[in-house]
């Protein structure tokens, strides 16, 4: 019996000895270890969805409406988005970082999917499809960045931002404004090329790619792009306006997925996602961060279906913004509308007023007011200043805390000035145009970890 | 000594007779109990009630060994004689040099180095729950802080300062030979350990490898002798009461006064000041005032509230004894103790059982098990800067508030008043609404729960074979398993479920439970040989393997829409549908690292006068990455006992005079178990889940290392009257894990990823002394103390020179956990305004152009110890000890409210009756209108001395027990912990384990009393 003992033993202690290493090699059970995460067409396809959902444009959307002339605070306000509102812009304020972190990381998860779809049969559609939504999404993202971060594509000496056309960890010097706009419309370009016709309004498509090329052709300043592609998304792709009876369906995400009804491209909402109603309230108590200005509510005519819409008033009588109040997932919770048709119209109105085209420019915008507003006066079209000053007007009247407001100042060159009324509670009263805080500082963290990166003008 | 090594010799043996009798040096009065063997047999025999022996020995055999638990074993040569009258002593005089015994239980294979002991003596019987927070100020080395005084919750242990940023210091926990858990020590009960060893240089932690670099804690457990079966039955109960506070706060009228001051609050809504009460007439203005009046008359004292005395009990009973081949210690104790804040305690029932078993001459078993089953309730926000955590809810409530309305329910909600314009009782919105801070928080413990269940299991079994004459092979399995359950309750009828102001979002109370599991085993196997050669050298090898796996599971849920009928069940959720809102929330997760690890250790001793040892170690762990999956660690150590050399012979005064030098590496591989991989998850678009990057994982990344040197004399002088230690040491941690910042065009989530750059040291002396000034038959009087001194510095950082963590900033050349806050300049007293130094130290009142600086010290004491005195005399005992901390400061993050206008809405600091009201006023409060910020004002010296035990104890006198038969001793005591604080520290407790303060749960002070039975 000992005897027995005594030798199991010594195996066991001799065993124990040899124990091999491999068992060191450990993998996690709650994640996916990087060899096993793409083996199929399929799981390419779920990485799709992962890269939308990391794509989260709401940070822009919250800057662009508070540094705007669109809000006035509220006297519930505990500090939300205050520094942006008074035009308090430093590098350290996190949105800035937010919105940059954000973007550039759905770009590096658009990147990864690229390589990793190229791994497979790049002939197969779902391959392409695949690859197509990835460079319209780091068109996207690379686009937004520019927006935010840079001056205006005509302005002298203006810089870009890295271009990222790789997953790989490195210190990118900011390339020029030429080639990022180069690339993206590269990128978009390819895109299309890629993408099949089927629409779906919460994932790239053919028709976002053109409606996108549109905008950025705008922000270029190529009035002759703009114009085409406006026209095949107004024209071809089978878009067409909420009527005046449907405006509210647009805010109450109401429009199946594949009705090619007014929204272009939007990011799903659902329970639990981020709640872009929070730019203005909390979710949790109803406190009210931001009303909207009396400026803003100025602009609308009283039968203009779009104030009733975008506004409304509280149990305690306070004024709201009700465009992104919620569809019904939770408070606060709304897809997240990137890209409208309505848009696509003011893009080409501008277009052509910029060429001095002033008829077309205002059929465009009335064919958009007739759609918003019952009983529409017709867009002047006697002289070019006129016509633009109104486009301006309707931009704003259209595409309120949609991300534009702030950001068409800074491209029309205009300046902000808050009425009285609106800055009760405010230190921020004007902006004058051309002000260095229209392009919006490279957030601290970036300036710290990449040596290569060169800060805005005006921000040290 | 070296007897022991002998192969037994095969003689004929003849038998004499001995017999004698053991008594208590320190009193002299006879030991029962105490365990007489003949060395290197199996033949002994345990003294009777009288303390008297007799036994039957071999002519051959040569020494008598006398021990007995807490004592100085002795060793008595026989030569020649047959009566043995023997007086046995504490340990605490024990010559003996401490050999810890890693991977080597019966010593043949010890490590020396710089290594103290704290004994069962000193454990036992002390009211906290936990053991780690008993060895504070008892040995030098250890700075532990406590950081909240919640029944059961741990420390913060470190041993010679921290020696980590970001990988964590904690010490690594070892119980008879087996790894366990920092944290759950509440299921742990303290009277079972035999003594608690810290290791701190590298000779003695360098052996446990890639976890040591912290130092290592061994903890030994209680076992049997054989003889008679003793039993004891300890009880124990107190009362925990609130200390002393060092601050006051405003009174009604004077927070009134303020309100009205500061135009916030009831006291301005209800001033004829006002300019809204300007139009109201003059019977409204009347009600107004009685309403003032009323509030003024109200004095709530919310720490009466809130605090409550806390009982404390134990009862314990323990059994030990068995033959030759088997024996055993066996206990069980139900420990309650209820906290200072109502809604926290800790009741946990324990069990032990240690056996050993000798199968034959050569093989022996052992196990030693330990159960126990704990639960607790805790209070809300615990330590955080929360209204509902009462221990801000008492300083923040208004003393205005009462805690019943006047029908004598609870009250809660809103203080409400009819406003001024419309006096529509039935209209909600008519009224002036105020939070009740004190009643909303009172609610919390009214009406929400938040409790655990903690049950941990930790067994080690052993198996030792003698192979050949000092050759051991030995085996042995360990786990360490603890499952805790947690449960949060929210009543439908909470203010907080009630007070949802979205009607989408009440979700109807909530009950959340939630389950983890961490089980860690494991397995040992070493082979052990020590072989004397001529008499003069002793050689020593051991060799070992160690397999360790650890694995933690979480799960849980939270179900939503309570029936209030069915209170604190999880029958009364109801279940979800896509409308009501109601859906649970479940989740869980899994996660597992594994250590392999070789390891080997040489000991050389010359003439039992120098001794060399070293050890060396690979460790490979699943953490790390694949590129560095291996670590070496090595240390050395030398020792070279000076009392023993031959011109020492006639220095009678000194008994014992060693010199220690050890240099060393150990590792530190506090990383995230899969943190080196490249992994996906799971995320979700629409609703519907995708795969998107989770983790970037560095296949770089590798083990800090800890390069420690030591140098260290232990001394016994005076007939052993004066003994102690001095060391001092140099740890410098290279390879430190740094957070790395990255350009976010990289897409690694977090922007950062962990490196191995930077180093930091710790460098110190630390000095112990114990010293016998009276030592006779019936008085004894002794003194000890301790101090440790620790000088830690960041001496480089990598990709930076510093980086800032709030209101610390880490930089080279500095301790960790510098302040770095601007500097205070006082209250200008023309202006009011608040003033700071600016870069060129001129005086500014704009923040904004305020110099951030790093002058105001650290939150890690550089300087830990404690100190005490005993006294004997016959059956009596009394002793004090003392703990501190000195050159330390914390942030006041409550002043930070108490002492800021713009929080008028909560009662204050009466500090702020001194505000600056008009141009002239020498204050330090700034007017209104100008935003508090956050200075050096804020912080605090926290340095403080603090009466941590007083204990008289009684032992009743033998004589007296000896005709009840069956008791053998009676023992009662009284003590008080943490009696006295002298402290300049403002607030409740200066001790904390971080930098700020934020209303952690203080410390309480308990008086009890007890009984010690032993039958």
């Amino acid at each position: 019996m000992k005897r027995i003992f005594k030798y199991t033993w010594l195996v066991l202690v001799v065993a124990s000895f040899m124990a091999c290493d491999s068992k060191l090699n450990l993998n996690p059970k709650d994640s996916i270890i990087d060899e096993d995460a793409f083996q199929s067409i399929e799981d390419v396809q779920d990485g799709m969805i992962g890269v939308y959902a990391s794509l989260n444009a709401h940070t822009v959307v919250a800057i662009s409406s508070r540094a705007s002339d669109d809000l006035r605070l509220s006297a519930q306000n505990r500090g939300q988005g205050i520094a942006i509102h008074n035009w308090e812009f430093t590098a350290s304020v996190g949105e800035f970082y937010s919105m940059w972190r954000d973007m550039y990381h759905t770009i590096d998860r658009a990147n990864r999917m690229l390589e990793v779809a190229a791994k497979f049969d790049v002939e197969d559609q779902r391959i392409k499809q695949v690859m197509g939504e990835c460079y319209f999404i780091r068109a996207y993202c690379h686009f937004e960045l520019m927006r935010a971060y840079t001056m205006n594509f005509d302005a002298a000496d203006a810089m870009g931002v890295p271009f990222m056309a790789n997953s790989v960890i490195s210190n990118p010097v900011r390339d020029s404004q030429t080639e990022v706009y180069t690339n993206v419309k590269a990128d978009l370009q390819e895109a299309i090329a890629l993408m099949n016709d089927e629409f779906t309004s919460n994932i790239a498509t053919e028709i976002a790619a053109n409606a996108l090329m549109a905008r950025v052709a705008l922000y270029e300043r190529n009035y002759d792009d703009a114009i085409a592609y406006a026209s095949t998304v107004i024209d071809q792709s089978g878009m067409r306006l909420a009527n005046i009876d449907e405006v509210e369906k647009i805010w109450d995400d109401a429009f199946a997925l594949n009705e090619k009804a007014e929204v272009i491209f939007k990011l799903s909402r659902v329970e639990g996602s981020p709640a872009l109603g929070n730019i203005f309230s909390d979710a949790s108590n109803g406190e009210l961060y931001f009303s909207p200005s009396n400026d803003l509510q100025n602009q609308y005519t009283a039968d203009d279906v779009r104030a009733d819409v975008y506004f409304g008033v509280n149990s305690q009588s306070n004024e709201t913004v009700n465009k992104h109040d919620g569809k019904g997932v939770g408070p606060n919770i709304v897809d997240l509308k990137a890209l409208r048709l309505s848009e696509v119209f003011l893009i080409r109105a501008e277009a052509y007023i910029m060429k001095n085209m002033l008829t077309e420019g205002a059929e465009d915008l009335n064919n958009l007011r007739s759609t918003r507003i019952s009983m529409p006066t017709a867009a002047p079209d006697s002289d070019q200043a006129t016509a633009l000053a109104f486009l301006q007007e309707e931009r704003r009247r259209e595409l309120a805390y949609e991300g534009h407001r702030y950001i068409d100042l800074k491209r029309w060159g205009l300046g902000i000035k808050r009425l009285p009324e609106d800055t009760e509670l405010a230190s921020g009263i004007e902006l004058e145009a051309g002000d260095f805080r229209f392009v919006f500082p490279i957030p601290q963290n970036e300036m710290f970890a990449n040596d290569n990166m060169e800060q805005n003008k005006g921000y040290n | 000594m070296f007897l022991a090594f002998v192969p037994g010799l095969m003689l004929m043996a003849q038998s004499k007779s001995i017999s004698g009798v053991v008594t208590e040096a320190a009193n002299g009065l006879t030991m029962p109990g105490v365990t007489v063997m003949v060395k290197g047999t199996t033949n002994g025999t345990v003294t009777n009630i009288d303390g008297q022996f007799s036994l039957q020995v071999d002519e051959a055999d040569e020494t008598l060994v006398f021990s007995f638990v807490g004592m100085a074993t002795q060793e008595i040569p026989m030569v020649g004689k047959t009566v043995f009258n023997v007086a046995m002593a504490d340990d605490a005089v024990a010559v003996e040099e401490v050999v810890v015994t890693a991977y080597g239980s019966k010593g043949k294979v010890g490590l020396k180095g710089a290594i103290t002991t704290v004994s069962a003596k000193e454990l036992e019987q002390v009211p906290v729950a936990t053991f780690d927070q008993m060895l504070q100020g008892k040995t030098t080395g250890l700075a532990i802080s406590s950081g909240s005084g919640q029944p059961g919750a741990s420390a913060k242990v470190r041993i010679r300062g921290t020696s980590s940023i970001t990988g964590g210091s904690a010490p690594l926990y070892i119980m008879d030979g087996t790894p366990i858990s920092a944290g759950d020590f509440a299921n742990l009960n303290a009277n079972d350990f035999e003594n608690v060893v810290v290791l701190k240089d590298a000779a003695a932690t360098s052996i446990y490898g890639s976890r040591a670099s912290n130092g290592v804690i061994l903890i030994t457990t209680k076992r049997g002798q054989a003889g008679d079966t003793r039993i004891n039955y300890r009880y124990q109960a107190g009362v925990s009461v609130k200390t002393q506070d060092n601050f006051e706060l405003m009174n009604s009228s004077e927070k009134l006064w303020f309100e009205e001051y500061a135009k916030k609050g009831v006291g301005w809504d209800l001033s004829p000041l006002n300019p809204v009460n300007a139009g109201l007439s003059s019977a409204l203005l009347g009600q107004h005032e009685t309403e003032l009046n009323r509030l003024r008359g109200i004095n709530t004292n919310w720490q009466d509230a809130f605090v409550r005395n806390g009982q404390t009990q134990s009862h314990e009973i323990n059994l030990s004894g068995g033959n030759e081949k088997t024996k055993f210690y066996m206990a069980y104790q139900n420990y309650t103790q209820e906290g200072l804040a109502q809604r926290s305690d800790l009741m946990r029932h324990t069990g032990r059982l240690n056996l050993d078993h000798e199968v034959s001459k050569k093989i022996r078993v052992g196990v030693s098990t330990t159960f126990s089953y704990a639960s607790n309730s805790t209070i809300e926000s615990e330590g955080g800067i929360a209204l509902a955590n009462p221990f801000a809810a008492m300083y923040l409530a208004n003393t205005y508030e009462e805690l019943y309305k006047p029908d004598g329910s609870y009250n809660r909600g809103f203080y409400k008043f009819p406003s001024n314009d419309e006096r529509n009782f039935a209209n909600e919105n008519d009224y002036q609404s105020f939070a009740l801070t004190g009643p909303n928080a009172y609610d919390r413990i009214l009406n929400m729960s938040s409790t655990g269940e903690n049950t941990k299991f930790v067994g080690v079994f052993n198996a030792e074979w003698d192979i050949l004459p000092g050759l051991t092979a030995k085996t042995q399995y360990g786990i360490d398993y603890r499952q805790g359950q947690g449960e949060r309750y929210v009543s439908p009828d909470a203010f907080e479920s009630e007070n949802a102001s979205d009607e989408a979002s009440n979700r109807e109370g909530y009950i959340s439970e939630s389950t983890s599991r961490r089980i860690e085993t494991t397995f040992t196997n070493t082979l052990d040989y020590k072989k004397l050669i001529a008499d003069k050298h002793i050689l020593g090898v051991l060799v070992g393997s160690e397999y360790t796996d650890r694995y933690n599971q979480s799960f849980g849920f939270t179900g939503y829409g309570l029936n209030s009928k069915l209170p604190e069940s999880m029958a009364s959720i109801t279940p979800g549908t896509s409308t009501n809102n109601f859906i649970p929330g479940v989740g869980g997760g899994e996660s597992q690292r594994r250590l392999f690890s070789l390891f080997a250790i040489l000991n050389y001793t010359l003439n039992d006068k120098y001794s060399f040892s070293g050890s060396i170690r690979r460790d490979g762990s699943s953490a790390f990455g694949e590129n560095n999956q291996f670590a070496m660690l090595y240390s050395g150590g030398f020792i070279w006992d000076i009392s023993r050399e031959g011109f020492m012979e006639g220095v009678h005064w000194v008994n014992n005079l060693k010199l220690r030098a050890s240099y060393g590496t150990t590792g530190n591989q506090g990383v995230g178990d899969f943190e080196s991989l490249t992994v996906w998850g799971t995320p979700s678009y629409n609703g519907t889940p995708g795969i998107g990057l989770a983790g970037s994982g560095d296949p770089d990344i590798k083990w800090e290392i800890g390069h420690k040197a030591n140098l260290g004399i232990d001394y016994n002088l005076f007939n052993n009257r004066l003994n102690g230690s001095v060391d001092v040491y140099n740890n410098i941690t290279s390879d430190l894990f740094l957070v790395q910042s990255l350009s976010s065009t990289a897409g690694v989530p977090g922007d950062a990823k962990r490196v191995n750059a930077g180093e930091m040291r710790n460098r110190g002396v630390e000095l112990l002394v114990n010293y016998d000034i009276i030592r006779n038959r019936n008085f004894t009087w002794s003194v000890n103390g301790n101090i440790s001194y620790n000088d830690n510095e960041i001496l480089d950082l990598g990709q930076v020179d510093e980086f800032e963590s709030g209101t610390s900033i880490v930089r080279e050349g500095l301790p960790l956990n510098s302040h770095y806050i601007p500097e205070w300049a006082g209250v200008n007293p023309a202006t009011g305004d608040p003033m700071y130094y600016a870069e060129d130290g001129s005086v500014t009142s704009d923040f904004n152009k305020a110099a951030w600086v790093a002058k105001f010290g650290t939150s890690e004491a550089p300087i830990n110890g404690g100190f005490g005195s005993a006294l004997k005399y016959k059956g009596f005992d009394l002793s004090a000890s003392f703990t501190y901390a000195y050159g330390y400061s914390r942030l006041n993050n409550e002043s930070f409210f108490q002492e800021n206008h713009n929080f008028a809405q909560y009662n204050m600091s009466r500090k702020m009756l001194d505000i600056w009201q008009k141009p002239g006023d020498i204050t330090e409060i700034q007017r209104l209108g100008t935003e508090r910020q956050i200075t050096s004002k804020d912080i605090e010296d926290s340095s403080f001395l603090r009466l941590r035990n007083v204990q008289l104890a009684y032992r009743v006198p033998t004589e007296l027990l000896k005709h009840s038969g069956f008791i053998q001793s009676i023992r009662v005591y009284g003590q008080a912990q943490n009696l006295l604080t002298w402290t300049s520290w403002s607030g409740f407790d200066p001790e904390d384990s971080n930098n700020i303060a934020t209303y952690e749960y203080p410390a309480a002070r308990t008086y009890s009393i007890g009984v010690d039975v032993a039958f």
